[in-house]
C-alpha cells in the first residue's frame, strides 16, 4: 500500500476532526482500549466495501480502499471512543479515500466483468447481454451527475443506510438528501430516456 | 427506453452495487493486515521536547554538534586503508588489519574488536577465504605481511548492523498467518473464455454426452409440438370431400 497524498490526508484529517467531539482532559486513557478494532473490521467492512465499491466499480480496488480506511482508524485509535457515530464517520472517510483512488485511475472503469458481475449469474445469455448494457448506459449517465446527486444515490442503494445516516454522511439536513435523491433519480431518468431512444417498430 | 424500463434498469442497478460482497476471505486478511506491527500507530514524540525552551536547547545542542563534526572533518587527515592478515593461513576469527597510509600514520592509534563470524553480513565483514567483502573499503590482495607485527596502528571495519527495519518487517512478513490470496484479476483472454463458458445446461450436457443427445432432441421436439394443435388422421369420407388442391401448372 502506497503512501497517500498529501492533500488526501488532509482531507480526511478535516472529516476526522469534524467528527470527533473534542476530547475532555480528564479522558481516560484506557479509554482506548475498549475499543475493539476486530470487532469493528467484521462489523463495517462488507458495508465499507459496497461503499467503495459503488464508486471504485473495481474490487480489488474497493477492498484496498477498505484496508487503507481502517489502518487510519488505527491511527486514530485514541479517539475512537469519542466518534458519535461510528458508521457515518467510517463510510465518510471511505468514501474520501475511494474518491482519492477513482481520480488516479482511468476514467472508463466499467469493464464487462464488473457489468456482469451487476447483473443475475443464472439468466440466460441474451438477457445477460441486455442488462449489462443497461446497467451501462445507467453508470455512464450516473457519471455526468453532480457530486452530491451520485452520492445521495450510491448511498441510497445501501439497504442498511437510512436517510438519517446519508444527511449525517453528507452534513446535510434529511430533507436535502430527499431532494437530491428526487433530482438524482429524475435527472437520470430522463437522460436515458433521450439518450437511447426506443427504435421505431419496437414494442415494448 | 421507456419509463418504465427505465425505472427497471436503475432499481437492478443500483440493488446490485448495494448487495456487492467483497471476496471470500477477506475480512481475515483484513485483519492480520491490521495486527501485523507495522500497522500500527507510530509513537508520538515526547510533548516535552515541543515546548519552546526545550526547542531552543536543542536546536542549540545541535548546531554545537554540527559545528564540532564540521571543524574535525576539516583537521582529520584522509585515510587510506588497506586490509591485511598477519598470517596466510589466517580465519576469519583474526583479526583484521588495516595498515593506514603515510598521511594517517601519525594519527592515534584506535582498535576496535574483530566482528564474530556469525554477525557477518552480505554487505561487509570477513569471508571464508580471509578477504574482505565490504564494498566499502577497496582491498588489495592479501598478502604475506613478513612484517605484519609492526603494522602499528590497526583499525578494524565495524561490523553493520545485523537487523534493521526492513529485516523486521521481513521476519513479520515470514510469520504472517496464511490466508487464501484474492483472486487475481482476469486478463482479456481469460475474460473471453469466462463470457463463452458453458454454464451446464441440459443442451450443453446432452452436447458432451451422445446418449442423452436423442433423448434431448426428443424433449424439445416434443416441447416445440406441445404449441400445436395434434395432426388428425382424416376419413376416407373427408379425405374424398376435400377438394384436390388447385394446380398451378398449366394443362397442356
Amino acid at each position: 500500500m502506497g503512501s497517500l497524498p498529501s492533500v488526501l490526508v488532509e482531507g480526511s484529517r478535516n472529516v476526522l476532526e469534524e467528527l470527533i467531539l473534542p476530547l475532555p482532559r480528564s479522558t481516560p486513557a484506557s479509554a482506548a482500549a475498549e475499543v475493539d478494532l476486530p470487532a469493528l473490521v467484521d462489523t463495517y467492512a462488507t458495508t465499507l466495501f459496497r461503499v467503495a465499491h459503488s464508486l471504485l466499480r473495481n474490487r480489488a480496488e474497493a477492498e484496498d480502499a477498505v484496508q487503507d480506511t481502517f489502518l487510519r482508524v488505527l491511527q486514530h485509535q485514541r479517539n475512537l471512543p469519542a466518534v458519535r457515530e461510528l458508521r457515518p464517520w467510517l463510510i465518510r472517510i471511505t468514501w474520501n479515500l475511494a474518491l482519492d483512488r477513482r481520480r488516479r485511475k482511468i476514467p472508463d472503469q466499467a469493464d464487462d466483468l464488473f457489468l456482469h458481475s451487476l447483473v443475475a449469474p443464472n439468466a440466460p445469455a441474451d438477457q445477460v447481454l441486455e442488462d449489462a448494457q443497461g446497467s451501462r448506459l445507467v453508470l455512464a449517465a450516473m457519471d455526468r451527475l453532480p457530486k452530491a446527486e451520485r452520492q445521495a444515490l450510491l448511498l441510497s442503494a445501501l439497504d442498511e443506510l437510512p436517510i438519517s445516516e446519508i444527511a449525517q454522511i453528507m452534513q446535510k439536513s434529511e430533507s436535502a438528501v430527499r431532494a437530491l435523491l428526487f433530482r438524482a433519480r429524475t435527472r437520470l431518468r430522463e437522460r436515458l430516456q433521450t439518450d437511447n431512444p426506443r427504435p421505431k417498430g419496437v414494442k415494448s | 427506453m421507456t419509463p418504465q424500463e427505465t425505472e427497471l434498469v436503475l432499481d437492478r442497478t443500483l440493488r446490485a452495487l448495494g448487495h456487492a460482497n467483497p471476496s471470500t476471505g477477506f475480512t481475515g486478511r483484513l485483519q492480520a493486515r491490521l495486527a501485523q506491527p507495522a500497522a500500527a500507530p507510530p509513537t508520538r514524540p515526547n510533548r516535552v521536547f515541543f515546548r519552546p525552551l526545550h526547542q531552543v536547547f536543542a536546536f542549540s545542542v545541535v548546531a554545537l554538534l554540527c559545528t564540532v563534526a564540521i571543524l574535525r572533518s576539516h583537521t582529520r587527515p584522509a585515510i587510506h586503508v588497506t586490509v591485511l592478515h598477519s598470517r596466510l593461513g589466517a580465519g576469519p576469527n583474526s583479526p583484521t588489519r588495516v595498515e593506514p597510509t603515510l598521511a594517517a600514520k601519525h594519527s592515534p592509534a584506535r582498535r576496535v574488536r574483530t566482528p564474530e563470524p556469525g554477525n557477518l553480513s552480505l554487505g561487509g565483514g570477513i569471508g571464508p577465504t580471509g578477504l574482505s567483502n565490504s564494498p566499502t573499503i577497496a582491498p588489495r590482495l592479501p598478502l604475506p605481511s613478513l612484517d605484519a607485527a609492526k603494522v602499528p596502528d590497526a583499525i578494524l571495519v565495524p561490523p553493520p548492523e545485523p537487523t534493521s527495519a526492513i529485516d523486521a518487517q521481513a521476519v513479520a512478513d515470514l510469520h504472517a498467518p496464511s490466508l487464501p490470496a484474492p483472486p487475481r484479476p482476469l486478463t482479456s483472454q481469460e475474460r473471453l473464455v469466462a463470457l463463452m463458458l458453458r454454464q451446464g445446461e441440459k443442451h450443453d450436457l446432452a452436447e458432451l454426452d451422445p446418449s442423452q443427445t436423442s433423448a434431448f432432441l426428443a424433449t424439445e421436439q416434443a416441447a416445440f409440438q406441445q404449441f400445436f394443435e395434434p395432426a388428425k388422421t382424416l376419413t376416407p369420407q373427408e379425405n374424398a370431400s376435400e377438394p384436390p388442391p388447385p394446380s398451378t401448372s398449366p394443362q397442356p
